[in-house]
């Protein structure tokens, strides 16, 4: 009687547990579901939107601590909020945050963009804090080369190299010539970039944006213009470039940082 | 069947699906911190479904979700630490959460008389402050000179802690105890550094006032945590005026990593360029070579082993009323240390285990002492918070110290001569020290804390045991003023050559001091801080060395004044700190027995830094530094010895005549260049920029009848160096 007991447990318990796993949502569903969520809020200028999706991957890694893409969406979010921050005492705390959720996804399954994105972060410790710039510095650079080893062909390093390029002076190895001929290689690449998901797939835009602005920087209007009307074309939403880089472009007003 | 049935209805688990067609129902409540302020933007979620909410400005939180049952209500925000609520859905009634901040949760912040530098939140000095203040040569003791509390008695790195000894302040190296954190002594200080500030992740330092986790120290403590696991792989090159160095930092796979550092220096080139004020047959020089291997094989799990071998050689002249001649020092020092700390819930285990080594040959004249140290320790914590609001820490150490010195000190101060009558000394014996302490915090409605703690130590030198009560709050007055307050009792066993019966007291008991602290804060380290304190100290039991080296128990002192430190944004885009101390201090002059003021009675003591970013990657900085005379006890006569054909020095009274106050100037400047991959940072240095001719103690001609200053090795000096990462 006992032994029948026992088998009726487990059965039940077969046919049901299945019904219970379907409460809570997959790793890989979540990961793309959050990835979607963070490129919509970004292109939209909708904090309220990335803060959400930034919730959902913190609740994400308390279920999966183990899933690197997982934190390193997390990380992806901080860094999106962190970099849309302008002299706010809280960035350095999210910062933090994106730092350790990058760390933790590399230390798990490493990525170039979670590499690339690393560096990013220290860059924007050292635009926040220029004496940092002797820590961070080398840190930044060896967090790039890592990327570079791991993705040599992954337009998302080149993007995030691009950008850092153009908010770092010519001394240090930056500059809009340097940005400019990064860029050039980032979008060479996002025309076969095709990751399977929940891989990180985001960036086109973005890339037309940045190779925009270095025109624009230049003084090559026509040619930022397009570059922003290409942008367009691939995120029709993109509040940034309709409501602020092509006006500027027309008042002349040059003065847009918006991200980095 | 029926049993299946219950079975089926009865598991709480699956029972959430079976009603996953329910309407949804609401989950509703409110998160506040400790000072029952509402927490904005917390992410509260159900962990069963991840349906979750931020708060809103009030607080408050509402979740729709269909699970019913037991479920896990989660409560996340980057600044708090996070808080797990079980309940059963659905629940009508609103949930409560109070969150505890992060900064409450892991450290502690803001104590009486204790500082802490590197990169976390509070730190009084950032890690770039610490190895960037001028005239400390990246040193971690110069830079902790800059602090309040620690008297600029000299140019070296002793630290004179509120009118103490230096040895009554103690180095602790990742919990393990530094034999003697001073390397190269000279009269007027030490050159080199103690610890390359690049070795290390935090450094905490307390002039007073500190917790029952530290003994056998008296006035004082360092406490420096090595590097963990490299997050990257860096490589380091230095050159400068003083020497070379290279250090490497290498992740190796996911969980450990390894450090690597080696310098050799050389003062030599140096005095070449800029000239000595006394001559060095063998120019202060040596190596260092250290090495790390840390297993983070969890977030809060770490096993780490630490080791570093120093060498010091030096030969300098020196001009005595009874000797002129050479001071030689050959000196050897090793640390390994071997930490482990975990993290079960709430229980925080530490436990390391060490092994110290100090060789020792020094010679001028009659002084000729070999000298071999073992210092071997165990000391392991276990922090256990029961409660939010409450940790209990309890833990202990033991050290077994073995001492081997052989040779001869001279048998009085007025002949040092070679041929002077000495004392032969043969000191081969070891002692062990005990000690066991409890601490318990208590957090009270977020704005107080109090620890409370006790300790007791046993020492089979002095063959007595010491019971330490201390007790320590930090209290928030409203906006950012916090009342500190600390008050306890102090033992330290006095160095083991003292139990010597040839020199000392194998009698002495544990000497004693008992200190009050009271002070308040204003500001936070991250944008300006304003901290006061005012300190009183009294001192019993102490062993105290005479002129002739010979020691005497049962000193008394006293010991009172006020510690001023102010840092934040100045005009012009400088950055600056200053910290003043002010302090009254006395205690029993060994060689006449009759109270008198410390040799560290340094009543004013000022040192002021500034640093300003010019244009993309420059920077300049500037130090002055400020201190009273110190004491010292004068010559007012001598007569003949014909037996010993020296002149006999009589002293006046102890202590009443001060030298000439205390000046210096440094600049410094830095450029950081990307160089390809490389990034360089070249910096130089104008120290003594005026010159200024300080004069750190007084030597005497053969027949005392005259007195000459003896000037600080500092000339005005340049010094520059490129360090390259890799």
């Amino acid at each position: 009687m006992r032994t029948k007991g026992l088998i009726s447990f487990v059965l039940a318990w077969m046919v049901l547990a299945p019904v219970r796993l379907t409460a809570q949502p997959d790793a890989t569903t979540l990961a793309d579901s959050i990835q979607r969520e963070i490129v919509a809020a970004y292109v939209r200028g909708d904090d309220a939107r990335l803060a959400a999706a930034r919730a959902l991957a913190e609740r994400a890694v308390t279920i999966y601590p183990e899933d690197a893409l997982l934190h390193h969406y997390l990380g992806f979010s901080l860094y999106r909020q962190a970099a849309l921050m302008h002299d706010d005492p809280d960035q350095p705390r999210i910062l933090d945050a994106a730092e350790a959720a990058l760390e933790r996804s590399a230390a798990i399954r490493p990525l170039p963009e979670t590499h690339a994105l690393l560096a990013s972060v220290y860059g924007l410790r050292i635009g926040a804090n220029p004496a940092l710039g002797a820590s961070l510095g080398p840190r930044s650079s060896e967090e790039r080369s890592i990327a570079e080893r791991l993705g040599p062909e992954n337009p998302r390093v080149w993007l995030l190299k691009g950008i850092g390029a153009f908010f770092t002076p010519e001394a240090f190895g930056g500059g809009l010539e340097r940005a400019g001929e990064y860029l050039d290689r980032s979008l060479e690449l996002f025309e076969d970039d095709d990751p399977e998901r929940p891989l990180p797939r985001w960036g086109g835009a973005e890339a037309r944006v940045w190779r925009g602005r270095v025109h624009e920087g230049r003084g090559q209007v026509d040619r930022a213009r397009s570059e922003y009307e290409a942008a367009l074309a691939l995120e029709p939403e993109y509040v940034w470039v309709r409501g602020v880089l092509i006006p500027g472009l027309a008042s002349g007003d040059g003065d847009h940082d918006h991200d980095r | 069947m029926r049993r299946l049935w219950i079975l089926v209805f009865g598991l709480p688990l699956p029972a959430s699906g079976l009603f996953a067609q329910q309407p949804p129902q609401p989950l509703t409540g409110e998160v506040r911190d400790a000072a029952d302020r509402p927490v904005r933007g917390a992410n509260v979620f159900l962990l069963e479904t991840l349906e979750g909410d931020l708060t809103g400005a009030d607080g408050t939180f509402s979740i729709e979700t269909r699970h019913t049952g037991p479920a896990t209500l989660v409560v996340r925000h980057l600044s708090y630490a996070e808080h797990r609520v079980d309940l059963v859905t659905p629940r009508p009634e609103p949930v409560d959460v109070s969150l505890l901040e992060l900064v409450q949760a892991e450290a502690i912040v803001v104590t009486a008389g204790g500082y802490t530098a590197g990169d976390e939140a509070g730190a009084a000095l950032t890690s770039l402050e610490v190895v960037t203040t001028p005239g400390t040569n990246a040193d971690v003791a110069g830079a902790i000179k800059t602090l309040p509390g620690v008297q600029n008695v000299d140019e070296g790195n002793g630290l004179f802690v509120r009118g103490g000894d230096r040895m009554e302040t103690k180095l602790f190296l990742d919990d393990a105890v530094v034999i003697d954190p001073l390397r190269l002594e000279e009269p007027t200080g030490s050159i080199t550094p103690t610890v390359d500030p690049f070795l290390l992740d935090g450094i905490f330092f307390s002039s007073g006032g500190f917790g029952a986790r530290f003994g056998n120290a008296l006035s004082g403590i360092v406490d420096l945590q090595t590097q963990g696991r490299p997050p990257t792989r860096h490589v380091n090159l230095g050159a400068n005026l003083a020497g070379v160095d290279a250090s490497v930092g290498w992740p190796l796979g996911r969980d450990l990593g390894a450090h690597a550092t080696v310098s050799r220096w050389h003062v030599g080139p140096i005095f070449s360029v800029n000239g000595s004020t006394r001559d060095y047959p063998v120019p202060p020089q040596g190596y260092d070579l250290s090495g790390s291997l840390v297993w983070s094989y969890r977030p809060d799990g770490e096993w780490k082993t630490f080791a570093i071998r120093q060498s010091t050689d030096l030969e300098v002249e020196v001009d005595e009323a009874s000797f002129t001649g050479i001071y030689a020092l050959d000196e050897r020092g090793s640390i390994v240390v071997s930490s482990w700390r975990e993290r079960f819930d709430r229980v925080l285990p530490r436990v390391s285990v060490s092994r110290s080594t100090l060789s020792r040959r020094e010679s001028s004249g009659a002084l000729d002492l070999e000298s071999e140290t073992i210092l071997t320790q165990v000391f392991g914590e276990v922090a256990w918070s029961p409660a939010d609001r409450f940790v209990v820490t309890a833990g202990g150490e033991i050290e077994r110290l073995a001492s081997d010195v052989a040779g001869r000190l001279p048998a009085t101060a007025s002949d040092r001569s070679a041929e002077a009558a000495s004392i032969p000394i043969d000191v081969d014996e070891a002692g062990s020290r005990a000690g066991a302490f409890a601490e318990g915090e208590l957090r009270l409605g977020g704005r107080a804390r109090v620890r409370t703690g006790i300790r007791t130590d046993r020492s089979t030198h002095t063959d007595a045991r010491s019971w330490d009560p201390r007790v320590s709050a930090d209290v928030g007055l409203g906006g950012s003023a916090t009342l500190l307050l600390a008050w306890g009792i102090y033992h330290q066993v006095p160095d083991p050559l003292f139990f010597e019966a040839s020199l000392g007291d194998p009698g002495l008991p544990p000497m004693r001091s008992r200190q009050l602290v009271a002070g308040i804060q204003l500001g936070s380290p991250a944008d300006a801080l304003v901290r006061v304190e005012a300190y009183d100290k009294e001192y019993e039991d102490l062993a105290l060395a005479g002129l002739d080296g010979h020691v005497v128990g049962g000193g008394e002192g006293a010991s009172r004044g006020l510690d001023l430190f102010v840092k934040g944004p100045l005009v012009w885009g400088i950055d600056g700190r200053a910290s003043y101390s002010l302090v009254d201090a006395e205690r029993t002059d060994p060689d006449t027995g009759v109270r008198a003021r410390s040799p560290n009675d340094v009543t004013h003591s000022l040192t002021v830094v500034g640093a300003r970013p010019l244009a993309v990657g420059w920077s300049v900085r500037a130090a002055y530094r400020y201190a009273t005379g110190r004491p010292f006890t004068d010559v007012v006569g001598a007569t003949f010895d014909p037996e010993a054909d020296v002149f006999v020095p009589k002293f006046g009274d102890p202590f009443v005549e001060r030298l000439p106050d205390y000046h210096r100037l440094d600049l410094a400047a830095s450029h950081i260049r990307q160089i390809g991959r490389w990034q360089a940072v070249f910096y130089g240095s104008l120290g003594n920029v005026f010159d200024r001719k300080n004069v750190l103690e007084f030597r005497w001609s053969e027949d005392f009848a005259e007195r000459f200053p003896v000037r600080s090795r500092s000339k005005r000096s340049v010094f520059f160096g490129v360090s390259l990462d890799l």
